[in-house]
Formats: structure tokens, sequence, C-alpha cells
């Protein structure tokens, strides 16, 4: 569905993303992690187009639809808006008046995160932090993704919801075949949940594993990797996938 | 009927009032939502600058008031897209050399019997029947705009980052939204004045976030309050002898006060029963 081949982006000559290449296939989850100012929402920003990268090139299937989990939206909605009309901006209409159909399609989409409409009249700041992102979601839904980009979605949510909110992902990823691309700093929700891990910092470290990558190790294993086997230079599986 | 009608200048008085009132009142929701209240400011005391050219070549000070608003408007979205100067300091850089420039041609201007005065206060007394129905015709314009493109501009100035997902390419509706206000705010000058128009702007948006639960119902209760405040501060004027646009302002400040207290005295009966 992806492919990018030798990606560089850089801003007023600085370099943010380095030669970075990578496959994305229909119905995978794919989590990124990597330290602050590492280029993980670029590089989701560069997926989506609303970056153009300074070389290389990025494929993605000609018609693919994108639905897209912001990271800043929460804390700058004080303003009265209600459930609704966030929603609202996920539909193709551009004018004030609303058309037939359009709230059921509303009320698909909230049922599909496990809110009903009777939220949709409700104000967007009374929400609570987890009901809130389950809104932003079903905006994001609205387009019928075929890929879902989050961008560090789960930060200042509690324990109980981000644990709901990664069962609701798995489920859309898995009952609807979405593929979804999920940045995160929880590096074991992320190596749990996600079929497979891209570990950026400006550049992908292949073959590390995320938590030695997280802590600043990336020197590749010494070893292919290979399930049940045991890495010599990181004292654990190179495999990172659920089943190891 | 009330003696207050029976005096032409004060029915243009309250038409062209009412429309200002609706006009700013629907924009202004879509500022204070964004968070840019303060860029109604700077465009209006940038805009000054074209009024004062206008007023010493001798040539319609709205028209150029205009051109320096909308210039002002297209400069601001360049400016802040670069990162070393924060965006209220930018304004705050063209609010004061407009009002600077204005100062300047209104000091080399004094055979001109239009005074920069009357467009830093405002003077809604003295509108004319053309700029009545040029500024119905303004409105009604910026009024389908907005409606029509209503989905987009709140998507626009409310959630960038989802907008451009959706629309990589599409920047220029936050230019399309700072023209409106540039356009919209030098047409308004004379009407209530650049030192206050921002008070038609925000003082009813946030008057009415207290009561509103929804964008939609903070426009429509907003559009109420701005008008039943130019009503009475035009009431004020006439009976009290004061000027016009300080009465609107202090009426719109005064709901303000009676719906926060209001609002405020029955939270505070709620919590002690």
């Amino acid at each position: 569905m992806i492919s990018a081949k030798n990606i560089t982006v850089a801003f007023n000559g600085t370099p943010v993303l380095e030669n970075i290449s990578f496959e994305i296939q229909k119905g995978e989850y794919v989590g990124i992690i990597g330290p602050n100012g590492a280029g993980k929402s670029t590089l989701l920003k560069t997926i989506l187009g609303m970056i153009t990268p300074t070389s290389g090139t990025l494929a993605v299937d000609e018609g693919v639809r994108f639905g897209f989990v912001p990271q800043n939206y929460l804390p700058k909605i004080s303003f009265s808006i209600s459930v609704r009309e966030t929603l609202e901006m996920g539909l193709k209409r551009r004018s004030f008046w609303r058309r037939a159909g359009e709230k059921e399609q509303l009320e698909e989409k909230l049922s599909l995160v496990g809110l009903d409409s009777s939220f949709l009249p409700k104000p967007f700041h009374a929400l609570s932090g987890g009901q809130k992102q389950r809104v932003i979601i079903a905006r994001a839904l609205l387009q019928n993704p075929e890929i879902l980009l989050f961008d560090e979605p789960l930060s200042g949510v509690d324990f109980a919801t981000k644990i709901q909110l990664y069962d609701l992902l798995a489920e859309i990823n898995t009952t609807q075949s979405t593929t979804i691309l999920f940045v995160s700093h929880e590096i074991e929700s992320v190596i749990e949940r996600c079929h497979r891990v891209l570990c950026l910092n400006k550049r992908l470290h292949e073959g590390c594993h995320p938590l030695d990558f997280i802590q600043g190790k990336t020197t590749q294993c010494a070893i292919p990797p290979e399930k049940g086997v045991i890495c010599p230079v990181h004292h654990h599986h190179p495999l990172y996938e659920k089943e190891c | 009927m009330l003696e207050i009608f029976e005096y032409d200048f004060m029915v243009r008085a309250f038409i062209v009032g009412i429309l200002c009132a609706i006009v700013t009142a629907v924009v202004g929701n879509f500022l204070v939502a964004s968070r840019q209240a303060v860029i109604s400011d700077m465009l209006a005391h940038t805009s000054l600058a074209g009024v004062g050219l206008g007023i010493f070549l001798h040539f319609s000070p709205n028209i150029l008031g205009a051109a320096i608003a909308v210039f002002a408007s297209v400069l601001l979205f360049f400016l802040n897209r670069q990162k070393k100067i924060p965006p209220e300091a930018i304004s705050m850089l063209l609010l004061t050399g407009g009002l600077a420039v204005a100062l300047l041609f209104a000091h080399f201007s004094k055979d001109n019997p239009l005074s920069l005065e009357s467009f830093l206060f405002g003077s809604l007394l003295t509108t004319t029947t053309n700029e009545v129905l040029f500024f119905g015709i303004l409105g009604s314009f910026i009024l389908v705009f907005l409606f029509l493109f209503w989905n987009r501009f709140l998507c626009r100035l409310l959630d960038t980052d989802f907008f451009a997902s959706r629309f990589p390419r599409g920047e220029y509706w936050e230019v399309f939204f700072l023209v409106i206000v540039g356009i919209l705010v030098a047409f308004s000058l004379k009407i209530i004045g650049g030192l206050l128009i921002s008070a038609l702007l925000v003082i009813p948006v946030i008057t009415a976030q207290t009561v509103a639960n929804s964008f939609r119902t903070s426009v429509a209760w907003s559009v109420g309050i701005n008008i039943l405040g130019v009503i009475m501060g035009l009431f004020f004027s006439f009976y009290q002898d004061i000027p016009s646009s300080s009465a609107i302002v202090l009426s719109l400040i005064g709901l303000f006060l009676v719906f926060f207290l209001s609002g405020s005295y029955a939270y505070w009966m709620r919590t002690i029963r």
C-alpha cells in the first residue's frame, strides 16, 4: 500500500528524516517509536502528503483513503462546539446546511467506537478524555479509511480507557482490515499490540530490538532474527513479534 | 412613534448598526474559536494606514483602508509561516505600524474635512444612504460565502492538522478567512471605529459562550446579543447624548456581565443545594 524509498525530509537545510525506506502492506498494524524530535510526526505528515520529501520517492496506492487522528486537538478546544459539529469536520459537505442521511452516518461511526447517538448534541469539551478520543477516532473513520494514522493519540488518557482504546483499534484492524500506523511513546503497548515496530530516530534502525533502541542501543543484532534464539549482544529475542 | 425614529439619520444608524452586528457576530465566532481574536484589532489598526492615505490623497478612505487590510491579511499569513517571531508579536508590529502611518498622514491632511478621528472612534450617526446600501451588499456577500463554506472554515480554523490531512494544499482557506476579516473590519471603521471594532467581534461571542452548547447555538446567541447591544447603545446615545460607539460597546459589556453573573449565580445555587 505504501512504499518509501530513501526518503529525506529537511527543514531549512536541517534533515529531520534521513534516507528512510519501508513498505507497508494492507491490513498491517505498524507501530512507530522514537525519542522526541525523532521525526515521527513528520513521517506521518509526509505519508499524508502534508510535507513533500526533499529527496526519495514515496509511492502510495492510487485512491487510498486516509484517516488521521492528530496529536494536538484536545487541549486546543475550549470553545463550545458539539460532538456532532466535531464529527462533521470529517464529512465531504462544505456548507452550513445539513443533508439527509448524514446523522445516520455519524451515529454509525459513533457506535463503532462505543458511543451512542445521545452524545451528538453534547459539547465536546465536556466529555472525558477517553470519550473525546473516541469521537476523534470516529471522525477519522468517517472517511472510510483504508489506512488510519495515529499521532500519539492516547497521551493524557487514563490507564483503563487506554486499554479499551487499544482493544478498539485492534478490533478496527481485524474486522475491517484497516491498515494502522501508530505513533506512540508507550513502548510496551506498541510491542504487545502492533504486528511490527519501526524504530525511528531521523533514520530507521532495522534489526534492533525496540527496548534496546529506546535506551539508545541501536546496534544490529549479532544474529539474524529467528524465533526462540537469544541474541548474544542484546540478551533477548531479536524477534519482537507478539508470539516471541 | 418614538421620537428617536423620527430622524432619518437615526433610522439609517439602526439599519447599518444591526447589519454590522449580524455580520461581525458570525465572523467573530470563527475568530474567537480559532484563538485569533487579536487579529481583528491588528487588521483594524493596520487599515487605518489606508484611511490616513485616503484622507491625504482625497480618495475614498474606505477603499484604501480595505486594500491595506487585505494586503496585511496576506502578509500576516506568510509571516506566520516562519517560526522565528511569535505571531502575536508580528500582529503588534503591523498594528502599531499602521496606526503610526495613519497619524503621519493625518498630520499632513489638515485641509481635508474628513478626520481620522471619525474612523478611530466611529461616527454611526453620520452614515449616508449609499453607505447603508453598500454595507448591506458587502455583509450579504460575506455571510453567503461563510455559509457556503462553513464546514471547511470550521475544520481549517479549529483543527489545522486534521484539515491538512484531508486537503494537503488547503492553506488558502486561512487566507480567505483573513481577507474576509480584513474587508469587514475596514468597512466597519466608520460605523464603530478602529479602536472599538474588536468589541463587536469578540464581546457577543464570549457572552454567548456562557449559554451555548454548540458552535451553531453560539452563533445564534451572539447575533442576538450583538443586535440587542447595538439597539441599546443607540437608545442611550440618543437620549443621554453620548457617543454612539462608546454607548454600544458599554451596552455589550453590560450584557456580558448580566449573562456571566447570572450563569455564576445559577452555578452557585446548584452547588449549595
